[in-house]
């Protein structure tokens, strides 16, 4: 018996073939820039996972409260819908004050090259190459941008000591809500703490739904956690726990409640387990007074991130075993959490959702290379609506727009995976053909082979498919693999060059590589304009293409 | 062309200007020793190979202020390890939304049950020293992972961490009681007395 544990093999070939991604997708640097650590896949940057997950709000049936799921046994429903596919079209309006979007966000199309900056705008807080940026789009012109916490790299930080003068003694975390058509600042908020004794403090903004709320879960001691109103910026509430209680993860609830689905945690001052785990919905205003909160019989918790109206997740944890785990169990187990009433039960085999727009896939019959073999289709109660059997080592692929959900970070969508709204589609990608399927009604609208196509599946590629306003769908493997197809009938269209995942707009994309900026037709691969510019990145914020430097914040359109 | 041909430093610099699969072979070289180091710092298996991928990722995301030692990035992976590690505790990585898209770890077939077996028994015996190591600062953390348990040379230690050798020293002789004290058994004497120091 080998006493020493080893790496999971077929999570060690994801993880490669995820750095591979991770290195193919990033924009080539500018020699100049070379200290500053922001494009690429440091745009994933938002500040943990839980800051991730906590603001991939609701799609499609957005921000629909978490209904009672039914206590019967979920049935099969009969299909009802047709095959279509949502329209690509704009349907947020802007607002003239901040609240959270209920619709996509669409982006706005640049046209023409930008002849200068439409806005310029200088955000608050410091400007060292070691802050870190991440910004939210709230709704249509609306954006959230957030700078710090600062992040160095080496032992001894502080000006003039090593390679990344970093002032770690004064660091902190700004907010500042933007209005991204105008570039004017609407309110801006400031944290600071000693970065030395405050090494690991983060700042996670969750936004609350559609509440008009936001909480600023602040990840480290002594450090507060705060709920602000979105309109004003204004403190109107503290996140308070238990003594010694820690929150690992926390995902928004959908809709207007405000509230919360939190994995907690007792700790002591070394972070070792000192008490019962538990997850809690609550309104983080009232943490003591939680619409449900169950014990959890074991510890390192996490919840799946429910990215839709779907009324359960899949929460994953070590067990509290006595000894080895009984026969047939795991190391760790995936039992499934109703949202609505924090009841958790087991289930036979690992739980993992794909919660696309509209409807909620769950993978099963995993062979042992960790591929499904079968596919069951969920509407939001939980019930079954379909089933389907898919070919080996099949990868299912959500077809999205390029319609962002409001709240998501404009800067997670750089590799793989995207915050981008469903057409009510996916794709079952075989090594051998791809397949078109209605989300609703589980129908094959085509089926094509890869002959042709430089799609290059290989182990744990990781899949993108857009479909753009012309009826075309491009599906990008990593690493820099890309695909056309006719959406309507699966014809393999001519090639485009390789995607490196540039920003998507409606009509084009928009691309930031070596100093200069490309807008490229998505329909046609053409050049539609190229500047020169000397910003770190450009994205979309709250639906507008900008470029930013640092703090320096510009409009392009 | 493998690794060994071509030598580390000449694989990290065609890595560190976008060459994925030079990216890749650095993975394979040092996957391993960032796992094990990883699981010194965390309860579960599952969890030590999040760590690893997010530090191989720090390593692509940073790759402009990595400090290259002895031809190697291998100290600066094991400190990021150190960090990565802690942030795993006390929030989550950055790379969560990369990393919970990978396929979850299923143990299968009896040999993978011996393992989870003795990933159990190995888990009981190494609680202590686990939670010792938790214990102590990032800097006392940083100088035992790469003196004593990595056992690296003072030098090598100062240019992985960026402080002087001398700093290395003071730090790894307080670092290395406080180590014993807070594990406060014989294993744990045994393992603060090794060292290149």
């Amino acid at each position: 018996m080998n006493d020493e544990p080893t790496f999971d093999p077929d999570r060690s070939r994801a993880i490669r073939h995820m750095l591979i991604e991770a290195v193919v997708s990033a924009p080539a640097r500018r020699r100049t820039h070379r200290v500053r650590v922001l494009v690429g896949i440091i745009m994933l940057a938002v500040l943990t996972g839980g800051g991730t997950t906590a603001l991939a709000l609701a799609g499609g049936a957005l921000f629909k409260p978490a209904q009672p799921a039914s206590s019967s046994t979920p049935a099969p429903a009969v299909p009802t819908a047709t095959t279509t596919a949502v329209p690509i079209a704009p349907t947020s309006v802007p607002s003239p004050t901040p609240a959270v979007a209920t619709l996509p966000i669409a982006p706005h199309d640049v046209t023409s090259a930008p002849s200068g900056a439409s806005w310029s705008i200088q955000l608050p807080g410091s400007s060292e190459s070691c802050v870190q940026h991440t910004s939210y789009s709230i709704a249509d012109g609306y954006a959230l941008f957030q700078a710090g916490p600062k992040e160095a790299s080496g032992d001894e930080l502080s000006p003039g000591v090593g390679p990344d003068p970093c002032d770690m003694s004064d660091d902190g975390v700004t907010l500042t809500l933007v209005d991204t058509a105008t570039g004017s600042q609407v309110w801006s908020r400031s944290w600071s703490w000693n970065g030395f004794a405050n090494r690991y403090a983060g700042v996670v903004p969750v936004i609350l739904g559609t509440s008009g709320r936001i909480l600023v879960r602040t990840v480290g001691p002594e450090l507060p956690s705060e709920v602000l109103d979105l309109v004003s910026g204004s403190t109107v509430g503290s996140l308070a726990l238990d003594t010694g209680e820690s929150i690992r993860s926390a995902q928004a609830v959908a809709g207007d409640s405000g509230e919360v689905i939190a994995t907690i945690e007792t700790l002591d001052s070394s972070l070792n387990t000192a008490g019962p785990s538990r997850v809690a919905r609550f309104d983080p205003r009232d943490a003591s007074h939680p619409v449900w909160s169950t014990v959890v019989d074991g510890s390192e918790i996490g919840a799946q991130v429910v990215t839709n109206g779907f009324s359960y997740t899949s929460l994953h944890y070590s067990p509290t075993w006595q000894t080895a785990p009984p026969p047939g169990q795991t190391p760790y187990v995936n039992p499934l959490l109703n949202l609505s009433t924090g009841e958790i039960s087991s289930r036979p085999e690992a739980l993992y959702y794909d919660f696309f727009t509209g409807y909620t896939i769950r993978p099963g019959g995993y062979d042992t290379t960790g591929y499904p073999l079968t596919l069951t289709g969920l509407d939001d109660d939980g019930n079954q609506i379909w089933t389907r059997s898919v070919p080996a080592a099949s990868s299912v692929v959500e077809v999205t727009t390029p319609l962002v959900r409001p709240g998501s970070s404009d800067q997670i969508g750089v590799v793989g995976g995207s915050d981008r709204v469903g057409d009510g589609q996916f794709l079952v990608v075989s090594p051998d053909s791809v397949t078109l399927v209605d989300g609703l009604t589980n129908d094959t609208i085509w089926t094509t082979g890869l002959t042709g196509c430089a799609l290059d599946h290989k182990p744990y590629s990781f899949f993108d498919a857009l479909r753009t306003e012309g009826a075309t769908l491009i599906v990008t493997a990593t690493p820099g693999r890309a695909c056309r197809f006719d959406a309507t009938t699966g014809a393999v269209l001519a090639s485009l060059p390789p995607s490196y995942w540039p920003r998507t707009g409606t009509v084009a994309t928009y691309d930031l590589r070596d100093g200069t900026g490309t807008a490229t037709n998505m329909q046609t691969g053409a050049t539609e304009w190229s500047v020169p510019s000397d910003a770190d990145a450009w994205f979309f914020a709250g639906g507008y293409l900008v470029a930013q430097t640092g703090n320096t914040i510009v409009g392009l359109g | 062309m493998g690794i060994q041909h071509v030598g580390e430093i000449a694989v990290w610099a065609s890595a560190r200007d976008g060459n994925a699969d030079a990216f890749a072979e650095l993975f394979d070289l040092h996957r391993d020793r960032v796992f094990r180091h990883a699981l010194r710092l965390v309860r579960s298996q599952h969890d030590a190979e999040d760590i690893t991928a997010a530090a191989f990722l720090e390593l692509w995301r940073r790759r402009d202020a990595v400090r290259v030692v002895e031809d190697s990035v291998i100290a600066w992976l094991l400190v990021t390890t150190n960090n990565v590690a802690r942030n795993v505790s006390r929030s989550r990585s950055r790379h969560q939304a990369l990393i919970d898209r990978l396929p979850r770890g299923m143990y299968q077939g009896e040999g993978a049950f011996d393992a989870v077996d003795a990933h159990i028994d190995a888990e009981h015996r190494e609680t202590t020293m686990r939670g010792a190591l938790a214990q102590l600062s990032i800097a006392d953390q940083n100088v035992i992972t790469l003196c004593v348990v990595e056992e690296l040379g003072a030098a090598e230690a100062a240019a992985a961490l960026g402080i002087p050798i001398g700093t290395v020293k003071s730090r790894l002789s307080r670092a290395k009681a406080r180590l014993a004290r807070l594990a406060g058994d014989a294993r744990a004497a045994v393992s603060t007395t090794g060292g290149a120091l």
